[in-house]
């Protein structure tokens, strides 16, 4: 090893690309290194289906930091969108689909079918949202404090989806459109602050439209190519195929990684992808990370959702609009369906988002087949039976539930692959949605910052803890007061 | 509500508690004693029941990294039947425990403490994949404690030639026993079946120096007679794991701190400190936590008191700022006058070692 690094991001997915990009945009020596053989992680089309591929992680963009897309120059290395609002379409059971688009007036004449209150008050539900959503810019967006109505953002904090829901809409269809969203990160939709992840997602932006849906041109993918070309540009070296055995400290400072192989890198500070218990638990050494904090880690999420993608032959009609679609009867379910899951059981009622990519960019499969890729929550991490034993019931449970609203759906699979939920991701709480950025990037070890998904204020593919962390350590390495 | 436990030598200390006045230690139930029995240790020897002490055994492969890791001092160095003194702290750097830590092989140690702390201890331990057991109740602990400790050891037959701070195991006619000098006299340990026995002949053979049992006001008093905090008595520990206080400066207890050690919440023990301080009154002991000032101005504040037979007047441990910690310097505890004096009170009442049966020179 004759190269000398400043730093170094463990894992090569969108995240830590961002982070070395952005370290190395600022003269910084930085390595990335991959377990896999190819970087992208969870946007790599690594999942294998009927003769191609397809990403095994997030199926939408909603979250992207616009700054990252900005300072990178992704548009200019080729990040294109191929959907770039897409409406939400609620399926229900009476074969009325509830379709949420950006026009107020369409959105609220469709809304009108379930109740004349509801389709009156949606403009200025989601006017007033968006305003305030805004203003949490400052604590989303950026290393800031928040300057927007404090009360707000309290009674925010202290309230829970479902709370916030029924004293917005009066009806069951309008309240189950947002289930889904209701449920991120693995909370109960009845869980106190759980109204933030709406506040949260209506704070993004994609393509310049605030609270957009979005699906890059050539998929997940293409997203982690432009951004493996920004990184390589900038010049930090990409290291596939090399996993990360441990962390190596110098007292309480990091000093470097050591590789599965034996290699040992110094390194004076080093920016950790993975969730905060795989970095501070598995990585560092054994009590590094204080012993009360270890315990606290130790709790694996109990909570997670699984994908499902199905290559389809032919799209049924249900599902031929443009846009994404949540399936889910009730939200006062969701309820339920998250205690069935805590207690290891899969749940009876099952919140699915569908989305169908090919409709966007049929270049993303050769033949003409079509992609349905499928998030469903609240499922357990870790059931009693095991997910090898689970799976087959959940798959056939969702089918039937998708063949239930989409007619067809069955007849026509080619190919079907499944994703378990990761046992590996840290549990959300409230209180980590509005602590401080530096406090979720910053570790007990010195030197060492998280600058994935476990450092995002909610978990979802955005870049920015990545973009946030890479200044944090930058200011490390010049040996800034912290 | 679990009942009060009994330690090995209940029936020997109910015998012995004339005043018939009784305390919980740890769940134990203890003789409470007499104060001057305290004198009696600095004149003779006293024999106290100390077994309601917490015991943690700690044992496996990494022990010795985690009991480093642990302790704010570092205990590799630390050979088999040598102790050392020190602090645990939670993740900020707040005291949660204070003990004596001794190792007993290359992977076993004993972590000894008027306060337990077992749930913690175990917790992080198994990080480490180290075996922590609660073996307070499988051995019975007498303390003998006094200048004629030694001459009355010998007597027994037991030849007392050890330093303080170490662990040595004996066999006593017919007894395995464990003889160690962790607080202010000798520690005798035994098995809890063996207790009545070892009680019965250390009496015997202490007949002729007039050793008398003690209760655990007299252990109480010689303990802060000598400077020592205790948990409980003079603070609260921390048992938040991520609250700051009681920090180790804060109690005076920087020198239980090594700055070049990598232990457990070091990085909340930066700072100056105050240093510990003890205080004379001239009249009744103060409340605990009394703010002390001079000229009106908040200087420290006190940790326990009470009063103490060796010098007859009310004694405090105190916190102080530096500038008030000189000795003779005047201070004000409430409505009551005070002023500094350098720790101990009094030297611990060390047994004389066995080769000076005649006076010391100069004496």
């Amino acid at each position: 090893m004759s190269e000398v690094f400043d730093a170094l991001v463990i894992g090569g997915g969108p995240n830590g690309l961002t982070a070395a990009a952005t370290l190395a945009q600022a003269g910084i020596r930085v390595a990335v290194l991959e377990t896999e053989a190819m970087t992208g992680g969870a946007c790599a089309n690594s999942l294998a289906l009927d003769g191609f591929a397809v990403p095994a992680g997030a199926q939408t963009l909603y979250a992207l930091d616009p700054r990252v897309v900005k300072n990178l120059k992704l548009v200019r290395r080729g990040l294109k969108f191929a959907g770039r609002d897409l409406p939400r379409i609620a399926l229900r059971s009476d074969g009325n689909p509830l379709v949420l688009d950006r026009d107020p007036h369409s959105a609220a004449r469709s809304i009108s079918a379930a109740s004349q209150r509801d389709a009156e008050r949606f403009a200025d539900f989601r006017r007033e949202h968006f305003a305030f959503a805004r203003s949490l810019r400052a604590l989303w967006w950026e290393d800031g404090t928040f300057g927007g109505d404090e009360d707000e953002l309290r009674r925010l904090g202290a309230t829970s989806a479902v709370a916030f829901l029924d004293a917005a809409f009066e009806s069951e269809a309008t309240k189950a459109v947002f289930a889904f969203d209701a449920m991120a990160g693995g909370l109960s939709p009845a869980a106190a602050g759980t109204s933030l992840l709406f506040a949260w997602r209506a704070s993004q932006e994609m393509c310049g439209l605030q609270g957009a849906v979005a699906i890059p041109r050539g998929g997940m993918a293409a997203l982690a190519e432009a951004l493996a070309t920004a990184a390589g540009a900038a010049g930090a070296e990409i290291r596939t195929g090399s996993p990360v055995a441990r962390l190596l400290l110098s007292g309480n400072t990091v000093s470097g990684v050591a590789l599965a192989l034996g290699e040992e890198i110094p390194a004076r500070v080093v920016l950790s992808s993975l969730s905060r218990r795989e970095t501070l638990l598995t990585l560092a050494p054994t009590g590094a990370v204080g012993f009360a904090a270890a315990k606290q880690l130790g709790r694996a999420p109990q909570i997670g959702e699984a994908k499902l993608v199905l290559a389809l032959r032919a799209v049924p009609a249900a599902l031929q609009l443009a846009g994404r679609f949540v399936i889910a009867e009730r939200l006062e379910s969701c309820i339920a369906a998250h205690a069935e899951a805590r207690a290891g059981r899969l749940p009876g009622d099952l919140v699915l988002e569908a989305v169908v990519p090919t409709m966007f960019d049929p270049s993303l499969t050769p033949s003409g087949a079509h992609i349905l890729s499928v998030l469903v929550r609240p499922l357990p991490v870790s059931p009693e039976e095991g997910w090898p034993r689970l799976a087959p019931r959940l798959i056939e449970n969702m089918l039937a539930l998708l063949e239930r609203h989409a007619p067809g759906l069955k007849a026509n699979i080619a190919g079907l692959n499944f994703v378990a939920p990761k046992p590996s991701r840290d549990p959300l709480t409230a209180s980590h949605m509005l602590s401080s950025w530096r406090a979720r990037i910053a570790t007990p070890i010195a030197g060492l910052f998280l600058c994935g998904e476990a450092a995002e204020p909610v978990p979802a593919l955005s870049c920015r803890a990545a973009r946030i962390a890479a200044a944090i350590a930058i200011a490390h390495l010049k040996g800034e007061v912290q | 509500m679990t009942a009060l436990r009994a330690t090995p030598f209940f029936v020997r200390i109910a015998e012995a508690n004339k005043l018939n006045e009784w305390e919980n230690r740890n769940g134990f139930t203890l003789a409470s004693g007499d104060p001057s029995e305290a004198l009696a240790a600095r004149f003779g020897a006293v024999l106290a029941d100390v077994s309601w002490q917490a015991r943690a055994s700690i044992s496996g492969a990494r022990a010795g990294e985690f009991v480093s890791r642990l302790l704010t001092r570092d205990t590799s160095q630390l050979r088999p039947g040598d102790a050392l003194k020190a602090l645990w702290l939670n993740d900020a750097g707040g005291v949660r425990g204070i003990g004596t830590v001794a190792r007993l092989g290359p992977e076993s140690f004993v972590l000894i403490s008027a306060a337990e702390d077992f749930g913690w201890i175990a917790d992080a331990a198994a990080l480490y994949g180290v075996a922590v057991r609660d073996v307070t109740e499988e051995e019975g602990v007498l303390a003998l404690i006094g200048p004629a400790s030694g001459k009355v050891l010998a007597a027994a037959g037991l030849e007392a030639d050890l330093h303080p701070l170490a662990l040595r195991k004996y066999f006593w006619r017919g007894l395995d026993v464990t003889l160690s000098r962790l607080g202010g006299g000798t520690e005798l340990w035994c098995a809890p079946d063996d207790a009545l026995i070892v009680w019965d002949r250390i009496v015997k053979a202490g007949h002729a120096f007039a050793l008398c049992p003690a209760g655990q006001r007299a252990l109480d008093i010689l303990d802060l007679e000598s400077g020592i905090v205790q948990p409980g008595r003079d603070f609260a520990p921390a048992r938040d794991g991520f609250s700051p206080d009681p920090s180790p400066q804060s109690l005076g207890l920087d020198g239980l701190v090594d700055r070049d050690h990598i232990f457990n919440g070091r990085a909340g023990t930066a700072g100056p400190g105050k240093v510990l301080a003890g205080i004379l009154f001239d009249s009744e002991t103060p409340a605990p936590h009394t703010i002390l000032t001079r000229g009106g101005l908040a200087v420290g504040r006190t940790l326990g008191s009470l009063v103490s037979p060796a010098l007859r007047r009310a004694v405090a441990l105190a916190v102080v700022d530096s500038a008030a910690a000189a000795p003779g310097t005047a201070l004000t505890a409430g409505n009551l006058t005070c002023r500094t004096t350098a720790l101990p009170f009094l030297p611990t009442p060390a047994p004389l070692p066995p080769a000076t049966e005649d006076p010391p020179p100069g004496v």
